[in-house]
């Protein structure tokens, strides 16, 4: 994947739950404007981000979005739970469409519907249309006011555009797409805001053709300035108006608009005056085809001044020839026909249009003469515009330096006078009649598109994880190898007999052991998390599953800030939502039913991190309704997870324990009981993942407390090392319970199990050999005792007889990778200091 | 490299990006007659096109998308020099 998108899908996770949790925030105190302002800023940020990838229901959201926080923040609608839900709802979306770039590159098509309606909802809030400001809606009926009109005086676009596009317009135009005419004159500073005005422009929807011109003539390059944009945009687009606005949402102020019918000149009352007609009587005509008849002219004169290509030039000149005819037949002046066919023969011969345009010059006036002259002049020529020089008349108004040659242009029309004036002024976006952001609303307002503003200087160091595993993992292979030191000092006394250089082995080794941990617990603090990381989505979660649920609920987070390994607070986060999940649901009553049992009506959950010794304990407390175990140890029996006797004899404390058991989740016991039930074994299986464990106390009426100890890191485990058949093994230290010895005369035997009496309590024993296959019986040591390693679980104690016990060791625990990853009877594997493997044995398989 | 710089034709690839638009100015001062490859060039940023374009840069191959080559043809001379 391109490194920016992944940067921007990194960003954009952070931004969105930036945006979830100030929301929350937001619930709580509506009015803090700072919230708002924040909201906004990161709204803003992403939307921009997304602008740079081609994500355009993002995109689209995030506009919306963003308008929303903007009409927000200028307190004219104010902040309502409903309006947080729609946000969230469009922030979930955007996520949505994240985790989709993610896996497949690219967002579907078929999210475009959603995306449209998420944002017209979210639009909806956005009461009236804002006229003063930058951040202007894109409803179709006030695009007029969005976009200056760009005064094209009398050239009509598809004039200046090759022959093939002109008909694929007007190909378009009769489908009913509407043209515009769209010239974008880009902030000469916009490079700087990390703009790329060809990229906006290349985007822009439903375009048929564009061109790139220069607003002013090159200077040598000694002294261009590249980073001063002097481009100019300009395009010919089929589409919906309202489309185009949205695209050029940012830079409104610098796009004009022309929308046009391709089969009618864009402009009637700047074509050819009634008076300019001054040859021909046209007042002999009704006075409603006055204007049609000026307008036919006009459009001949157009057609005229294309340079068309040799091929169809003869056609074209004899179909002008025609209508040149039949206007003058039209208002009775018979004279014309021969000057008319005279003009057409010497076209003809000259493949030129000139003839027929002088003659009609003769009729009309040449006024528009003037104005062609102007046409070449200087500035147009720099334009390298590919084809023919009408096109300039369009870019005329536009030019920055005053210039003579536009006097005569000021002469033509009042209407072209206005548009030409609001041209020369320097600042593009002046105050046009039609409308456009006047100068000061404009400096008020949003300022947009500064994307490279938005970025704060961090401290932190966003570094990819796999380089802090590997880290580890060669810090882990450094331990190994610094443990190796100590054989090496072992040998070279009892081999070689050099007890001198054993001490400075030993002493070397001593050094290399300090500064291995001190780098041990650099890289382990490195890879510590807050817990706050899991506990965030609580919020959320909380607030839309207790809205779901009709119940009002608290929710109280501790000890957020207390830290874990980066993999143990990851694996927090699915088992915690389980539990709050299945808290929220069963565990908390309706606000009804809590106060007529005289509790407040709003639940209390909490959240509840801190850290002992090695450990980092987490519970989570609500004061709902608790688990019944009676009703836990009923289903626990129907469901066969015990037997008769067991559901005798087992206490209440044990009984509701069995709701981690795996079976215990059915959807039947879901709707039936009420308490917990969820598919707490899935909980329990991912706790137990991380050597994790749990436990469950609840008190009828009262409330219920799952409490998980979790060790700091996984990255070390400590084990301790058994022998038995003349092989060692390692067992994790935190089940071990405690290392006995047990004499042969003790060990009894009950039907088929091995048992002992520790302590007044009946212990059942299994030899280590029998659960590893091995056929050699254990070996006792000289008095005739046995090695009895006391190990526990959630399911109760055990006693593994063993050879004999070694020392504890740390080790970096291995899982077994490919054909060994099968063997449950074993949890991993570790090096040891002399090079050897050890086996680690999975406890919890014994039971 | 976005852009690659030969003796005298400069290679332009897929994007090409504003950071560049300063190492082009200076390569296309020093060279008396730069060519231009664009035939691998999927998007410039402008501020590399303005200096296309005021050097009256000679293009030596275009893009094969027709509508990007249409933009670029609007702005740049046509000459088509052989390669």
């Amino acid at each position: 994947m391109n490194p920016l998108l992944k940067e921007f899908l990194a960003e954009s996770r952070d931004a969105l739950e930036s945006i979830g949790i100030i929301l929350m925030r937001m619930e709580k105190t509506p009015d803090d404007a700072q919230l708002v302002e924040e909201l906004f800023r990161i709204v803003h940020t992403l939307k921009g981000s997304s602008g740079l990838f081609q994500f355009p229901e993002m995109t689209r959201v995030l506009h919306a979005g963003e308008d929303l926080m903007s009409v927000l923040r200028q307190r004219e609608i104010s902040f309502t739970q409903l309006l947080a839900d729609q946000l969230l709802d469009a922030m979930d979306f955007v996520a949505l469409l994240c985790d989709e770039v993610e896996s497949c590159g690219q967002v579907a098509a078929t999210h475009s519907e959603q995306s449209v309606l998420l944002a017209e909802r979210l639009r909806s809030w956005i009461v009236k249309p804002l006229t003063d400001s930058a951040t202007n809606t894109d409803r179709p009926t006030a695009s007029e006011s969005v976009f200056a009109l760009d005064d094209l005086g009398e050239v009509h676009p598809l004039d200046s555009v090759p022959e093939a596009i002109r008909s694929l317009a007007e190909g378009r135009a009769k489908e009913g797409v509407q043209l515009h005419w769209v010239r974008y004159v880009p902030d000469s500073e916009c490079f700087f805001h990390g703009e790329d005005p060809l990229h906006l422009a290349r985007q822009t929807p439903g375009i048929l053709y564009g061109r790139i011109l220069a607003r002013e003539p090159w200077p040598n390059l000694v002294s261009l300035d590249a980073f001063r944009c002097v481009l100019e945009y300009q395009m010919l687009v089929a589409t919906d108006l309202s489309l185009l606005v949205e695209h050029f949402r940012y830079v409104t102020e610098q796009v004009r608009v022309t929308s046009f019918d391709p089969f009618f000149p864009c402009r009637p009352s700047n074509d050819l005056g009634i008076s300019e007609i001054h040859a021909w009587q046209v007042n002999r005509i009704p006075r409603h085809e006055q204007n049609a008849f000026c307008a036919i002219l006009s459009a001949q004169r157009r057609a005229l001044r294309v340079e068309s290509e040799p091929k169809g030039c003869e056609g074209r000149l004899r179909a002008i020839a025609l209508v040149l005819q039949h206007c003058a037949k039209a208002i009775g002046d018979e004279s014309a026909k021969p000057k008319i066919q005279q003009a057409l023969d010497a076209a003809l011969v000259l493949q030129s249009g000139k003839p027929l345009l002088d003659l009609l010059h003769e009729w009309v006036g040449d006024q528009d003469l003037t104005s062609e002259e102007s046409e070449s002049s200087p500035e147009s020529s720099v334009s390298p515009a590919p084809d023919d020089s009408s096109v300039s008349g369009i870019l005329e108004p536009l030019l920055d330096s005053p210039d003579d040659t536009k006097s005569p242009v000021l002469s033509i029309s009042d209407t072209q006078v206005e548009s030409t004036i609001s041209g020369l002024d320097s600042s593009f976006p002046s105050d046009h009649p039609e409308g456009t952001f006047s100068k000061s609303t404009r400096e008020e307002g949003p300022k947009f598109g500064r994307r490279a503003d938005d970025h704060l200087v961090s401290k932190t160091l966003k570094v990819d994880q796999e380089k802090i595993d590997r880290l580890m993992n060669l810090i882990g292979e450094m331990v190994v190898a610094k443990n190796a030191l100590p054989y090496l000092a072992k040998r070279a006394e009892d081999h070689f007999g050099v007890r001198e250089l054993s001490r400075e082995i030993k002493a070397q080794h001593a050094s290399i052991n300090r500064i291995a941990e001190e780098m041990q617990d650099a890289i382990m603090q490195v890879r510590m998390m807050p817990v706050s990381v899991a506990f965030q989505r609580f919020p959320r979660l909380v607030r839309d599953v207790s809205r779901q649920l009709g119940k009002n609920v608290n929710l109280i987070l501790e000890g957020e800030e207390t830290e874990a390994d980066k993999n143990i607070v990851e694996s927090l986060s699915d088992p915690l939502i389980h539990m709050v999940r299945n808290s929220l649901d069963h565990g908390f009553e309706t606000p009804e039913i809590r106060r007529a049992l005289g509790k407040p009506p709003t639940g209390t959950l909490t959240i509840r991190a801190s850290q002992e010794a090695d450990h980092v304990l987490i519970e989570i407390q609500d004061d709902g309704k608790g688990i019944d175990p009676s009703l836990v140890k009923r289903k626990a029996f129907e469901k066969g997870i015990i037997d008769q006797a067991q559901l005798e004899r087992i206490s209440d404390r044990e009984a509701i324990h069995l709701v981690f058991a795996a079976g215990f989740s059915t959807a039947e016991t879901v709707s039936d009981l009420s308490g917990r039930g969820v598919g707490m074994d899935v909980v329990r299986n991912a706790v137990e993942k991380v050597h994790g464990t749990l436990a469950l106390e609840s008190v009828v009426g009262k409330g219920t407390l799952v409490r998980i100890t979790l060790p700091l890191s996984m990255a070390v485990t400590k084990v301790m090392i058994i022998e038995t058949d003349g092989q060692i093994f390692g067992i994790p230290m935190d089940v071990v319970w405690e290392t006995v010895r047990v004499a042969r005369d003790d060990i009894h035997q009950v039907q088929h199990q091995q048992a002992t009496i520790l302590r007044g309590k009946v212990l059942a024993l299994k030899p280590l050999n029998g659960f590893l296959n091995l056929d050699a019986p254990p070996k006792p040591n000289q008095d005739d005792q046995f090695a009895v390693l006391v190990v526990r679980s959630e399911n109760g104690s055990l006693g593994l007889i063993v050879d004999n016990f070694r020392e504890t060791l740390d080790v970096i625990q291995k899982p077994l990778g490919s054909v060994l990853t099968g063997l449950n009877s074993y949890s991993g594997s570790a090096l040891m200091g002399n090079g050897s493997v050890l086996m680690i044995l999975n406890v919890r398989e014994m039971f | 490299m976005p852009i690659e710089y030969g003796d005298s034709t400069a290679i332009f690839r897929e994007m090409v990006g504003v950071d560049e638009a300063e190492d082009l100015l200076q390569w296309l001062h020093n060279k008396a007659h730069p060519r231009i490859d664009l035939s691998e060039c999927t998007h410039i940023h402008p501020a590399n096109l303005q200096v296309l374009m005021a050097a009256a840069t000679m293009i030596v191959a275009w893009p094969p998308d027709p509508t990007w080559r249409q933009w670029l043809e609007s702005a740049l001379p046509k000459t088509r020099g052989d390669l």
